[in-house]
Order: structure tokens, then C-alpha cells, then sequence
């Protein structure tokens, strides 16, 4: 095994922590000549920034690879819950992405990929360049389902989503700054999946901890499509609780309809009115994935090989991140994308070798919660690829959740963030 | 804060994970990762940290909030 091959199976099978940063290896300019294999990142966000540093990292600068983002910087959905509480703001979850061009020798594209011709390995972008590719890897994230609520628009300002950080963010923080006191903050869940499991919750307990303090006889109802919390359910339950009475909590809530307007939810078998709301929209693959003619679940999510992350069927075509159809426990998390990048970025360079993917793979999964400013909770898991399944699974015994919530996993919580955002972006 | 990784030797930082795996090492998401990797899994990443170069220096990182 040479030492690319050794340090890509450590990174694979190692925990996902920032250490492995410090193999920081030569990064080099892109070769002037194009015998250099190339990649096509689609999206840099926790997959294909993380995609796009350790293709360049493992390969020590000998694969091309470009990442094409619409977005000028990074903004981190991950705790950006407590900007809604007031608790930090937008710019501590900012990132730039200069780092991954200057240090890693990334060729960076502020662009948006409108179509993929998978015959010709081309894609093309809004602003009309076309770039070829040699391998393709799609980490578009989610987006959400048009119309699938009745009156609700796309990125709705009476009605805001918050479920990407920044704009939508600071308009529903706004929002709740400006309600009275007395006041009715509704919370709407699609059904399951959809991104960040506990984010829902997380972001009840937080907007809760700023209205107990600042308008006490406010209320918050969480109104969850699903028939039970889906993340986390007894922690968040007795969190729930401990905010006695501010929050309640509503099961199997169907929503019919909206009328942003008056603030109004018709739900299956309710209406309610609340001064602010805040609908999350039931969710799919990103455009750009369910766009070009790659397997379906459900019409929503990409079927992949779990062990390449290639799209079923279509080699050299890597999907990552929310925009994959999970297998059984896993959830569409930063922390997972973080983990599929890494197993995409070594799958991609044996096939650039010759060789097969690891037919081991290992990937696992840490997402906290904030349930007030300060305290943390946890869940954790480990998934070992089963071949007889074909997919990964979670390990029995191994994984769960805090026993209680505690100020050191609150500061855990950001430290976690700090050094994957350093994993995927530094 | 633990101690840096890089540079410690094998044997001790399987023994480190080891009391994590058996509940002899207060945690609180170690104990629960470790028991989902194979023994083969674990020596692969102790044998990489105790071949890097051992650091010495580190603080903890600011955090800003």
C-alpha cells in the first residue's frame, strides 16, 4: 500500500475529527496541462467543500478539481438556531472559502449548474460556461417541495422556512423580536425526512429560552406532522416540559394549507392563528440532482452505491449529503455530509488508480442540540457497511444520546462546530 | 481538554480507548463511538496519530459565540 492509499483507509475508517488536518501535504496549483484527472464538485457545503479539500489533501495536488457555488461564502444551518434566540449571530456561523482555492489549490466557481450532459461529461452553469469533467460529484443539499403547501410561496417573508441560514434566518428573528408579549410563535414539521432531525425541536427550546425571559406570557406551539419528536425524543420531551407550559407540543399536525396573509394554518383537523410562523417545507434532492436523469426513492432523494456514493447505475456521477436517499438510522446532518465527502473523495482517487472502494467503509455521526443559550444534548452513531445489505448500518450497542442536557456538551457543541467547519473549509 | 494525539504511542492510546469502550473514562459521546468500530478499525487509527509528528504548544481553540 503507498502512503496515499494508507492515509485515504485511516481517513475513512478514523474518527471524524479535525486532527486529521494536520496532514496538511502539499497542496499545489492546478498542472498547466490537463493530463491531470479532473472533478466536478456541484455545491460546497458540509459534502462537497469537505469533497472538494480532500480530493486535493489525498491526492497531494495531482487531481484537478473544481467547485462550482453559487454562494459567495459559507453559512452554517448547525447553531444557527441560536441566532433566532439572540444568543450568537450570523457572522460567527460565517466561513469564507478562500482557504480551499489559495491553500488547497481548489478552483473555485461562483456559478450555479443549470444542466448535466452525462453523455458528453459536461456540465453547464448559469452564467453559460461549460466545464468538463472526468468524475462528477452532485452535494446540492435540499430543496424544497413547490407547492407542496397550498399559499405558501417560495421563500415565503411572511411565512419564513429559516431552514438555511441567512436571510431567512434574520427575517424570522425580526419577526419574533417584534411579537407581543402574549403572543402565538408556531412552528410547522414536515413529515420525515428532512434536514437536521432535531433542528426542529432544538429551535423551539431556543426561541423558547429568549420569549421566557422577554415576553413570558408567549407561547409556542410545535406542530409536528410526524406522530412523535423525531430526534432525541425523551430529551426533548423533558425539555419541553421544563419550559412549563410555554411550549406545547402537537403530533400527527397535517398541514393542509396556509394563508400567509392573515398568519393562519389550516391543519387536518385545526386552524390556527399565531402572530408569527414558521413553516418548514417538506424537502427533496437539490434541482440540480433530481434534474439530470439519476435513480430516484420516493421521487426525492438519489439511490446511491454506498460504497462509491455513485449514483445507482451511473458510474463516475458521486451524489452526497441530504441529497441522498439515507439508509436505515442515518440523517441528513453536516456532520454526515461531512462523513460521505470523505468516503467519496477516497472512492474517487482508487477509481482514478484503477482500484476498487474500500470495501469496509466506516461512517458515523454526532448532532447537538441546543435545548436553551447553554446547554448541549447529543445523538451518536457508527455505521458499518453490510455487505449483505449492500448498505451501511447502524452499529448495535454503540451510539445514543447525553443522559442529561449539561453546559459542557453546550460547549461541545461548539466546538465540534469550529473544527468541522475547519475540517471541510480551512 | 485532552492532550494531543499526534505523536503518542500505540499502546496508550489503545488503552485510552479502551477505558472509553468500558466505561472506566468519564464521557460522553467517546464511550458511545468507540464500541462501533472493530479492533482492527481501532488499531488502523491509533497506529496513524502515533505516527505523526507529536505536537507540543496546542492550546485550546478560542471559541467564539
Amino acid at each position: 500500500m503507498n502512503r496515499r492509499r494508507f492515509v485515504r483507509t485511516l481517513g475513512s475508517a478514523a474518527l471524524a475529527g479535525s486532527s486529521l488536518a494536520i496532514l496538511t501535504a502539499c497542496a499545489q496549483a492546478p498542472p498547466k496541462h490537463s493530463a491531470a484527472p479532473r472533478v466536478v464538485v456541484v455545491g460546497a457545503g458540509f459534502g462537497g467543500a469537505t469533497l472538494a479539500r480532500y480530493l486535493r489533501m489525498w491526492s497531494r495536488g495531482t487531481v484537478e478539481v473544481w467547485l462550482v457555488e453559487r454562494e459567495p461564502a459559507f453559512v452554517s444551518c448547525p447553531l444557527s438556531n441560536l441566532v433566532l434566540g439572540g444568543f450568537s449571530d450570523l457572522a460567527a456561523l460565517r466561513r469564507d472559502y478562500d482557504a480551499l482555492s489559495k491553500r488547497w489549490g481548489v478552483i473555485r466557481v461562483q456559478d450555479e449548474v443549470t444542466t448535466i450532459d452525462l453523455a458528453r461529461r459536461r456540465v453547464r452553469t448559469a452564467r453559460g460556461s461549460e466545464i468538463r469533467y472526468d468524475r462528477l460529484a452532485l452535494a446540492p443539499g435540499t430543496a424544497f417541495i413547490d407547492g407542496a403547501i397550498p399559499g405558501l410561496q417560495a421563500d415565503d417573508e411572511r411565512i419564513p422556512h429559516a431552514w438555511k441560514a441567512g436571510a431567512q434566518t434574520q427575517l424570522l428573528r425580526r419577526q419574533l423580536l417584534d411579537m407581543p408579549d402574549g403572543g402565538v410563535f408556531a412552528i410547522h414539521i414536515p413529515l420525515a425526512p428532512f434536514r437536521c432531525p432535531p433542528g426542529p425541536y432544538e429551535r423551539a427550546c431556543v426561541v423558547a429560552d429568549h420569549l421566557r425571559r422577554h415576553r413570558p406570557r408567549s407561547k409556542i406551539l410545535v406542530l409536528d406532522a410526524n406522530a412523535a419528536i423525531q430526534s432525541k425524543p425523551a430529551l426533548f420531551a423533558r425539555a419541553f416540559d421544563s419550559y412549563q407550559g410555554l411550549i406545547e407540543y402537537r403530533p400527527d399536525s397535517h398541514l393542509l394549507a396556509v394563508d400567509p396573509q392573515r398568519r393562519r394554518l389550516e391543519l387536518e383537523f385545526d386552524q390556527i392563528e399565531a402572530q408569527v410562523v414558521n413553516v418548514i417545507p417538506p424537502m427533496r434532492a437539490g434541482r440540480v440532482a433530481l434534474d439530470s436523469e439519476l435513480p430516484r426513492i420516493d421521487g426525492r432523494w438519489i439511490e446511491v452505491n454506498w460504497l462509491s456514493l455513485e449514483a445507482r447505475g451511473v458510474p463516475g456521477v458521486h451524489v452526497l449529503g441530504d441529497a441522498v436517499s439515507a439508509a436505515p438510522g442515518m440523517p441528513k446532518s453536516g456532520h454526515m455530509a461531512n462523513q460521505h465527502g470523505k468516503l467519496a473523495a477516497a472512492a474517487i482517487l482508487n477509481a482514478f488508480d484503477g482500484l476498487p472502494p474500500d470495501p469496509h467503509p466506516v461512517l458515523m455521526n454526532t448532532c447537538y442540540s441546543f435545548i436553551d443559550r447553554s446547554h448541549g444534548i447529543h445523538v451518536a452513531s457508527v455505521h458499518q457497511y453490510d455487505p449483505a445489505q449492500g448498505r451501511p448500518l447502524p452499529v448495535p450497542g454503540a451510539g445514543g444520546t447525553s443522559t442529561a442536557p449539561s453546559i459542557a456538551e453546550g460547549e461541545a457543541a461548539w466546538s465540534w462546530a469550529h473544527n468541522i467547519w475547519a475540517d471541510m473549509l480551512s | 481538554m485532552m492532550a494531543p494525539l499526534a505523536g503518542r504511542d500505540r499502546s496508550e492510546l489503545l488503552r485510552i480507548l479502551a477505558d472509553f469502550r468500558d466505561g472506566r473514562r468519564p464521557a460522553t459521546i467517546m464511550d458511545q463511538i468507540i464500541r462501533g468500530y472493530t479492533d482492527a478499525q481501532l488499531g488502523q487509527i491509533v497506529a496513524w496519530y502515533a505516527a505523526q509528528p507529536a505536537v507540543t504548544g496546542l492550546t485550546s481553540p478560542s471559541v467564539s459565540k
